[in-house]
């Protein structure tokens, strides 16, 4: 099978309408989402021959102001729509334009989406899909730049998925759409069109949702993390290479349900891990995966389990701020060479 | 409109004839009643646990809706919905069962007593967020439009520039959409998501009964300390959608708003809001005294009892019939006995670990939980 070396908002473009080809009760609603394709464009053009977006022709004139709508600036009427046209039938994919104002619509996401299976034992579900951009690193500020993953994995009954390269971006964004649960897909706004990579043609290709995956082998050191963040740890690998330590890199890739055995299992092997994520320390996925991986590989860690987290404020605007708020490569490579020389 | 079956100086109740009136109307009411002071006396027996919140008082205003209901429709309800159940086809034993919260529950004892929905009637079990599900039944809505639109029954019409639509659609003449019905109380008209639900059915003339249950006690606020204005009716106009206030103790007069909302919401005109004025016997659940209300209030509404409404203004219409209604009366007692024997003898408890099971569709996500919740055991 080809592939198109394309950016990571172009996955998530190209999945999408690649989806609504095939099945025609999945449609997208959300603010902006309709003739103006998204404030970040990730429901406008697919990719053409060139991987390019093909500008002749957007999402909304192909499939249509019904199945692409532009919904009221209501993030209850978004989510609790698309619930509702789950329950009749549908599988929407929902936007929510930056995950900072998702927090409008929890009672329908936490106490009504995630509980469907559960209330009806068994009998419905609720294929929704939320797509929502996080993350900081573009200076937005306040309330478009948070990481509030960790809320929706702690409500249960939720799948938390948060991509890192296109061809994950595009894998686990068509899982989540064809799963019969409902998926919460956040997007790194910061990677949209930073990277590029290979992403296969092939209009089935799925990534398994709940399956980590070791993006870097190494024997040393686990090195653990998603989103922007992974690709520092990567560089942060790459320069530990060069030093002379092995590192693993490990993209958890689904949040919850969580690969605590992948992760457990690289921690057992090179007996040292170090945990990131921009995302609040408190509660959050650092203390998670910590917490499990000290459960699970203990007695073969040389080192404590060291977690690098975004401080529990509020996300700073001026650039030396916000700068300050996201962990740094220097942080990760120091708390790399501190875990390395332990033991 | 259709104006005739409207049009209420017409004699013969409204236009209903006996036999509509006593099996479509009469039976589902009584039922309803029978069933709900039943369950009362068994909570307070001890009989079952949690809690249970009467919708006695209530039925005329949901029997009057729930009997419209047609296959495909979704039924949102809030806490107090026996009658539009019941008016649905609920039976008393799939009640008990949930009541009693036993293994054969629609929704397998996983929710509270009266919480509850049944999936084989497209009934959404509701959540402690009294206007959550007023939203859900707006997503139904819009997925009914979808699927007329996927017949090729819709037709969008663009204004001259070619640019918006939103709402300005035609349904193709003989196709009929089928309808979502929301009901909730005068408090839950607070609430964003109510704003937000009619909002988004408004713009897009989407096919949703919104039933407004004005009973003036959401739990002991009263009306005018959630409401600014007079009529909950009156909030329609906000949404350029009708609203009409009924008197919501009147089976006939509810069932005749109703059709109406639901002729125009099937054939493309939209939504409605249908304010019920009407009245709950018992406190909002049963820990509930009711204390901030007066007896005399209680009183003044049990004299216009939906039971009482229905058979006056039957034997005003000349359609009332003792027997008839002994028969019915007799069938429903009959099932509902049956339906006690059984959930007290031989229905099934759950298994205590039911709940995880189902969790996740995807099995090895509720696997991963099992392992986890069993490991707790030895830790």
């Amino acid at each position: 099978m080809s592939s198109k070396n394309i950016s990571y908002i172009q996955a998530i473009t190209d999945t999408m309408w690649s989806e609504m080809e095939i099945d025609e009760t999945v449609f997208v609603l959300g603010q902006d989402c309709g003739r103006y394709g998204g404030v970040f464009k990730a429901t406008a053009w697919r990719s053409g021959e060139d991987s390019k977006p093909d500008l002749s022709k957007k999402m909304y004139d192909e499939f249509g102001p019904l199945r692409v709508l532009d919904a009221p600036l209501a993030e209850n009427a978004i989510i609790g729509g698309a619930i509702g046209a789950a329950l009749s039938g549908y599988r929407p994919i929902a936007e929510i334009q930056f995950m900072d104002f998702i927090d409008c619509a929890m009672g329908h996401i936490v106490n009504q989406a995630g509980t469907i299976s559960f209330k009806t034992n068994g009998s419905w579900c609720c294929p929704i899909t939320i797509r929502t951009p996080y993350g900081g690193g573009i200076g937005g500020g306040m309330t478009h730049s948070q990481s509030n993953e960790a809320w929706f994995c702690h409500a249960g009954g939720l799948v938390v998925t948060a991509p890192s390269t296109p061809r994950d971006a595009a894998g686990l964004l068509r899982s989540c759409i064809r799963a019969d649960d409902p998926c919460v897909y956040i997007e790194h706004k910061g990677l949209y069109r930073a990277i590029t990579g290979d992403v296969p043609d092939d209009p089935n290709f799925t990534i398994e949702l709940g399956k980590g995956k070791i993006v870097r082998e190494g024997s040393d050191l686990t090195l653990i993390s998603y989103g922007a963040m992974l690709h520092k740890c990567l560089s942060v690998a790459e320069k530990l290479e060069s030093e002379g330590a092995s590192v693993e890199v490990i993209d958890p890739r689904t949040l919850w349900p969580m690969d605590e055995d992948l992760m457990i299992n690289s921690a057992c092997k090179t007996g040292r891990c170090v945990v990131v994520a921009e995302s609040h320390a408190a509660y959050g996925f650092t203390s998670e995966v910590a917490a499990r991986v000290q459960e699970g590989a203990f007695w073969n860690l040389l080192t404590p389990i060291r977690t690098i987290a975004g401080p529990d404020t509020p996300f700073p605007f001026e650039p030396g701020m916000e700068a300050a708020y996201l962990p740094s490569d220097d942080e990760i490579y120091n708390s790399c060479k501190r875990a390395l020389g332990d033991g | 409109m259709n104006s005739k079956k409207t049009n209420r100086k017409q004699k013969k109740s409204f236009g209903v004839d006996q036999k509509t009136a006593f099996e479509v109307l009469y039976h589902p009411l009584l039922k309803a009643r029978l069933l709900d002071e039943r369950m009362v006396k068994l909570f307070n027996q001890g009989r079952f646990g949690g809690t249970y919140f009467s919708g006695c008082g209530q039925e005329a205003t949901n029997v009057g809706a729930g009997v419209h209901m047609v296959e495909g429709d979704i039924l949102a309800p809030s806490h107090r919905q026996l009658g539009a159940m019941v008016a649905r086809g609920i039976t008393a034993k799939r009640v008990l069962a949930q009541v009693y919260s036993t293994a054969e529950s629609p929704d397998g004892a996983q929710q509270h007593p009266c919480h509850f929905g049944d999936p084989e009637l497209d009934i959404v079990s509701p959540t402690g967020h009294v206007a959550i599900q007023v939203v859900l039944a707006a997503g139904s809505a819009y997925a009914y439009l979808l699927d007329a639109y996927r017949k090729g029954d819709v037709k969008i019409n663009w204004d001259k520039d070619g640019i918006v639509w939103a709402g300005n659609w035609t349904l193709k003449k003989g196709s009929s959409l089928n309808c979502a019905f929301a009901f909730f109380g005068d408090g839950a008209t607070a609430k964003g998501d109510f704003h937000e639900s009619m909002n988004f059915a408004g713009i897009h003339k989407l096919p949703v009964i919104y039933m407004a249950e004005n009973n003036i006690w959401a739990e002991s606020v009263h009306v005018t300390e959630n409401v600014p204005v007079e009529r909950l009716s009156d909030r329609a106009a906000a949404y350029g959608m009708p609203g009409v206030t009924v008197d919501g103790q009147n089976v006939f007069e509810v069932y005749h708003a109703v059709q109406e909302a639901v002729e125009r919401a099937r054939s493309g005109g939209g939504p409605t809001l249908v304010e019920c004025l009407t009245y709950r016997y018992h406190g909002h659940s049963m820990i509930d005294p009711a204390d901030y209300r007066t007896d005399e209030e209680v009183e003044k509404w049990k004299k216009r009892d939906p039971l009482i409404v229905f058979e006056q203004v039957a034997k005003e219409d000349g359609i009332w019939s003792d027997k008839l209604a002994k028969k019915i009366e007799d069938k429903i007692n009959d099932e509902i006995e049956k339906a006690i024997d059984w959930v007290e003898d031989e229905s099934t408890k759950p298994k205590p670990d039911q709940f995880i099971d189902v969790t996740f569709r995807d099995p090895k996500f509720n696997d991963a939980i099992r392992k986890r919740w069993e490991k707790r055991k030895n830790v």
